[in-house]
């Protein structure tokens, strides 16, 4: 399945998809970013590709939220479905919250840090 | 020892005096030098006193950052620090009363560590709650902790919170938590009349967050 979901932003957040894979930029640090997250999500979850990319380089903040969302999105797919996790090497909150999530499924999950930004 | 006068007001950056909820008061910032053996030291302390509006906290973050990496430690490490202010910051907001937060970052002595507490009045059940959350992540490692929230999250019916602030603090923030409950809300009032009653009480949390200081292992990063 190939995604072609334009940019939807909310307040300094921006999530959007292509190809195989969603991006996640600016700042997610909504009192509930489910709102927003979620529906995206659903949408990706109802065609959800075998190998998924999320791409966080530009994703300056993520709150404790934000990261619920993802567990959500997580938990949801198809257990034997492969996600990566590309992340900014250069910001280290990224690598160090998504190396705790991969440990939750290290079979299916994986972690791409990348030293280039977008 | 020379003790110069604190810091000048070309310090702060423009942020601080726009808050939407226009109610943050900068309360009292000391920033100044003290030579011991001809060693340059800074220590630094911050008040701030806000109501809990949720679009502060961002203003309050880049503030941290900004304060932070100007002199006292990396980027990186003062994003570290805003993280945590920013996780306790979204907890003082979600189940505080009215009556507003109270958040004070001090550097110790020693330059390693920045201490940060947050203080805000709250019903006596969330803080029952907060207590159950906390034994919960002070057991075991910091990563072992955050891991185990992330698999209750994971696995509760609870869609509406994430209850994984504390534990990525710990995890994330490199730091450790404390907290105590205080009975007398008066001195947070400030001068406010009524609004609290008996089934409320002052909850403070104090992280402690190790730093590196400016210019040892500094990197880019944030």
């Amino acid at each position: 399945m190939v995604f072609n979901i334009p940019k939807q932003t909310h307040n300094r957040a921006a999530i959007s998809a292509t190809g195989n894979i969603i991006i996640l930029e600016g700042d997610i640090d909504h009192n509930d970013p489910e709102v927003f997250i979620k529906p995206f999500l659903e949408k990706i979850l109802s065609n959800i590709p075998e190998l998924l990319i999320i791409d966080i380089r530009n994703l300056e903040f993520l709150n404790s939220s934000g990261i619920k969302c993802l567990l959500d999105f997580l938990k949801a797919k198809p257990p034997h479905y492969k996600v990566i996790v590309r992340t900014d090497k250069k910001k280290t909150w990224q690598h160090k919250s998504m190396t705790v999530i991969q440990s939750l499924d290290k079979d299916n999950i994986y972690l791409e840090d990348v030293d280039k930004k977008v | 020892m020379q003790i110069p006068s604190p810091l000048s007001a070309n310090y702060y950056p423009d942020g601080i005096g726009y808050l939407k909820s226009g109610y943050l008061i900068l309360i009292e910032t000391g920033h100044f030098f003290i030579y011991i053996n001809y060693k340059e030291l800074y220590l630094f302390l911050l008040k701030l006193h806000f109501y809990p509006n949720w679009e502060d906290i961002v203003v309050i973050r880049n503030f941290i950052i900004s304060i932070l990496s100007q002199k006292i430690t990396s980027h990186e490490e003062a994003y570290r620090v805003a993280l945590v202010a920013s996780e306790l910051m979204e907890n003082a907001c979600r189940y505080s009363t009215e009556e507003g937060i109270n958040i004070e970052l001090e550097q110790d002595m020693d330059n390693t560590h920045i201490e940060l507490r947050i203080k805000n009045i709250t019903h006596k059940e969330n803080i029952k709650k907060f207590k159950k959350i906390f034994e919960l992540i002070n057991n075991g490692s910091a990563r072992e902790a955050y891991k185990k929230m992330m698999i209750r999250v994971i696995n509760s019916k609870d869609d509406a919170i994430s209850q994984l602030g504390l534990a990525r603090i710990r995890y994330e923030g490199h730091s450790e938590i404390s907290y105590k409950i205080e009975s007398d809300i008066k001195p947070l009032l400030k001068g406010r009349k009524n609004v609290y009653n008996d089934k409320q009480l002052v909850l403070c949390i104090k992280s402690k967050i190790s730093i590196t200081p400016k210019g040892i292992g500094e990197t880019d990063g944030i």
